[in-house]
């Protein structure tokens, strides 16, 4: 038997004690040394101190809530991923939801709460309610960071009072800064995940659509914004009057995505003001491969060289079911299929910045080979000559301008494009004017 | 997340062959990089020249071809073997000279001695026209002058960052390269790629007019960089380690540090590279960091 074994350098006596006591408190019946042991065990497997003192406590049946918490803290102090701090705070506004999860529906209470620092906005997971103006005193909160900003958790540890009478009764809420701090950017710098942005933009057109949402219907607003560098899709959650032609700037928006492409977001927390000026919107952006690989694009331009024109292309069948591409005859969901007839390139472009693939579609394909998909057939089945020669002959190394949605998954950007064409380059007068800046480097 | 594909770098073969680094990452199936003296990260290039000569040094039934492949301002070598099918079938059928595009992968190899070469591993080969050779040698100069003035910059600071050279302009990439060819190459001899894209560019004015593929570029010999690499006498070595022992504090010396006082003991460039390259070898130095030199 071994007994009393070391604990790596990392802690000594001195600073083993308070930790056992405090595990202790909350074990009352649990003794020291079983403790000392079970922490010494956590902490030779590199778990974190907090986190094996939550185990330990657990594993021994007891309730975290007798954990100590880490003191009064105002919400400006909150970190990201913060636990255990005491606030006293007045609730804003609050509002209910059911949520569904692994274990049955939930209610979750989310809203805005504020002290003297500033407001953030909270999230109650198990069941406390908070009531739109009161002051409460909240005991052992934790922090999450969502869309980008510092959250506060009211969960199944968290104690929630009402503060003594008259606390933060002179808070004047108008005067304090929103959650986090507002980043200010430019429609062609949103990025999918973003929070609490500052955009200005046009709005190049609004819709009202009906959506079911818990507790019946919703009217949201879904339209197109744009600056000067760049235009994207928004889903409004609250009517703020939008109308088209307005310049708007909007505060505390966050972002979502479809298909990795970039969509603007926001709800009655955030701030919409109209501005007297007028902003001269992009028409169709041309973006460079970098860009794109952190963003996709709707109906933007791209140019660059085909490097590669990649398996799948030229002519193909589709099955008549689900208009999959067949392989060797054979549909991965519908098995073997005779086929319907179609015209493909599945090519690589690269602009120097970066590599995009890109789907051609039957008609670009048979323009670019000067051929419909029954000539297609006809020679290539036929008369046997390869559509990839084809193909290759007429993209590879050649320079071209797509115009189309640009998707983004795992692999990368992916180009859609309704149409291509042919880059034309002076290279003699672009040669003469590269030599001429170069002139005194 | 999915590793995202490699970029194409348009690069001239002067830039490519002059590459000293490598980047081999340290996660596993991590792709293969090679730093240029202009600071260039480069997996993968694409690059359009005459391709000169290919040899099978393998059999019919499993070709093994080596080709070189000569543009403007100097000759790429290739590889090619049963792993790469497209560029088998295509230099098979294709006659030297022609005029191709090239896109590949980087493949690096060190001599005994240490010394260093890069070559092209082609993904794709394919015949290309003038248009399309022009088109290339005209974004290859802007992409090399965009890393020519991000060294330049680089090379006036007191200590290199990829914040300071944003600041004065340049793209992130590009500064990014300015701070890591510095780090890693020193005092780069800028001229002679400045001259390189100069005489690039102006073969495109030249052949303005032309119609069909030139005939074959001729260049001088000289100007294709020949990798030497004579050993270094022992006395450099011990010369060297002294002063990378000396320059060494906790987290070692900078590279441009040791080439700096090692200039002014006459000591060269390609001796001094050479030496940390068998100081490498030899276990005696290692590079926990690109850019710094730390004895063992």
């Amino acid at each position: 038997m071994f007994c009393c074994q070391e604990v790596g350098d990392s802690l000594n006596e001195e600073q083993i004690a308070p930790i056992i006591k405090e595990i202790k408190g909350a074990l009352p019946e649990v003794e020291e040394d079983k403790i000392r042991k079970e922490i010494e065990r956590y902490l030779q497997y590199g778990i974190e101190m907090q986190e094996a003192k939550r185990s330990i406590i657990r594993k021994f049946g007891g309730v975290e809530t007798q954990f100590r918490s880490v003191g009064s803290i105002t919400l400006k102090e909150i970190k990201g991923e913060g636990s255990n701090f005491d606030l006293v705070v007045k609730c804003l506004s609050a509002s209910e939801r059911m949520q569904k999860t692994q274990n049955g529906d939930k209610m979750l209470v989310s809203g805005l709460v504020a002290d003297a620092s500033m407001i953030r906005r909270f999230v109650s997971w198990d069941g406390h309610s908070l009531e739109e103006g009161k002051a409460y005193k909240i005991n052992r909160a934790s922090a999450r960071t969502f869309r980008g900003e510092v959250e506060v958790n009211l969960g199944s540890f968290t104690q929630v009072e009402e503060a003594e009478e008259g606390a933060l009764s002179d808070l004047d809420t108008d005067a304090l800064p929103r959650f986090g701090t507002l980043k200010e950017i430019k429609l062609r710098e949103v990025r999918p995940g973003m929070g609490n942005l500052q955009i200005v933009g046009k709005i190049l057109g609004v819709e009202a659509r009906n959506i079911e949402v818990e507790g019946g219907k919703k009217k949201i607003f879904d339209g197109v914004i744009a600056d000067e560098t760049h235009r994207l899709r928004f889903t409004a959650w609250h009517d703020f009057d939008l109308d088209i032609d307005q310049v708007v700037t909007v505060r505390g928006a966050y972002v979502k995505e479809w298909r990795g492409i970039p969509q603007i977001n926001f709800d009655d927390r955030a701030q919409v003001t109209r501005e007297e000026i007028d902003i001269e919107p992009v028409t169709t952006p041309k973006m460079r491969a970098e860009e794109l690989i952190e963003a996709g694009a709707s109906d933007v331009l791209v140019e660059g060289t085909v490097i590669e024109v990649r398996d799948g292309s030229g002519l193909i069948f589709r099955c008549p079911l689900c208009n999959r591409a067949l392989m060797n005859g054979s549909c991965s969901v519908h098995g073997a299929q005779e086929g319907t007839a179609d015209l493909r390139a599945k090519i690589v472009l690269d602009d120097g910045t970066g590599a995009l693939f890109a789907i051609l579609n039957t008609e670009i394909t048979e323009e670019l080979l000067g051929l419909t998909v029954s000539d297609a057939i006809r020679k290539f089945q036929s008369l046997d000559q390869s559509d990839m020669v084809a193909l290759n002959k007429v993209l590879l190394g050649k320079e071209f301008m797509l115009r189309g949605n640009v998707i983004r998954d795992d692999f990368g950007p992916t180009v859609l494009p309704s149409s291509i064409t042919p880059v034309d380059m002076d290279c003699v007068g672009k040669a003469r004017e590269i030599l001429s800046d170069l002139e005194g480097f | 997340m999915a590793r995202i594909r490699e970029m194409a770098h348009r690069m001239f073969a002067v830039e490519f062959n002059s590459s000293r680094h490598e980047d081999r990452g340290l996660e596993e199936n991590a792709p293969n990089y090679i730093y240029t003296p202009l600071g260039a990260h480069v997996n993968r290039l694409y690059f359009i020249g005459n391709l000169m000569s290919k040899t099978n040094s393998g059999t019919d039934e499993s070709p093994m071809y080596k080709a070189e492949v000569r543009g403007p301002t100097g000759t790429f070598y290739l590889f090619a073997g049963q792993y790469q099918p497209q560029p088998l079938m295509a230099l098979a059928k294709l006659e030297a000279p022609e005029l191709v595009g090239v896109v590949g992968k980087v493949r690096t190899f060190v001599r005994d001695d240490g010394a260093f070469y890069v070559s092209v591993k082609p993904e794709m080969i394919f015949p290309v026209t003038m248009t399309q050779r022009d088109m290339w040698i005209v974004s290859t100069a802007e992409t090399t002058i965009k890393r020519l003035r991000a060294m330049k910059d680089s090379l006036k600071m007191e200590d290199p960052s990829v914040e300071e050279l944003s600041r004065l302009g340049h793209e992130p990439t590009y500064a990014k390269a300015g701070v890591d060819g510095v780090g890693l190459y020193g005092m780069v001899e800028m001229e002679m790629y400045l001259d390189a894209v100069k005489g690039a560019l102006s073969r495109v004015i030249e052949s303005d007019g032309r119609a069909g593929p030139e005939a074959i570029e001729d260049i001088p010999e000289d100007t294709v960089e020949v990798i030497t690499a004579a050993k270094g006498p022992d006395d450099v070595k011990e010369r060297v380690l002294a002063i990378i022992n000396d320059l060494s504090g906790d987290k070692g010396a900078l590279y441009r540090d040791i080439m700096s006082k090692c200039e002014e003991g006459k000591i060269n460039k390609i001796a001094l590279e050479e030496t940390i390259q068998e100081l490498l070898d030899e276990g005696a130095i290692y590079e926990p960091t690109i850019g710094i030199i730390k004895p063992i």
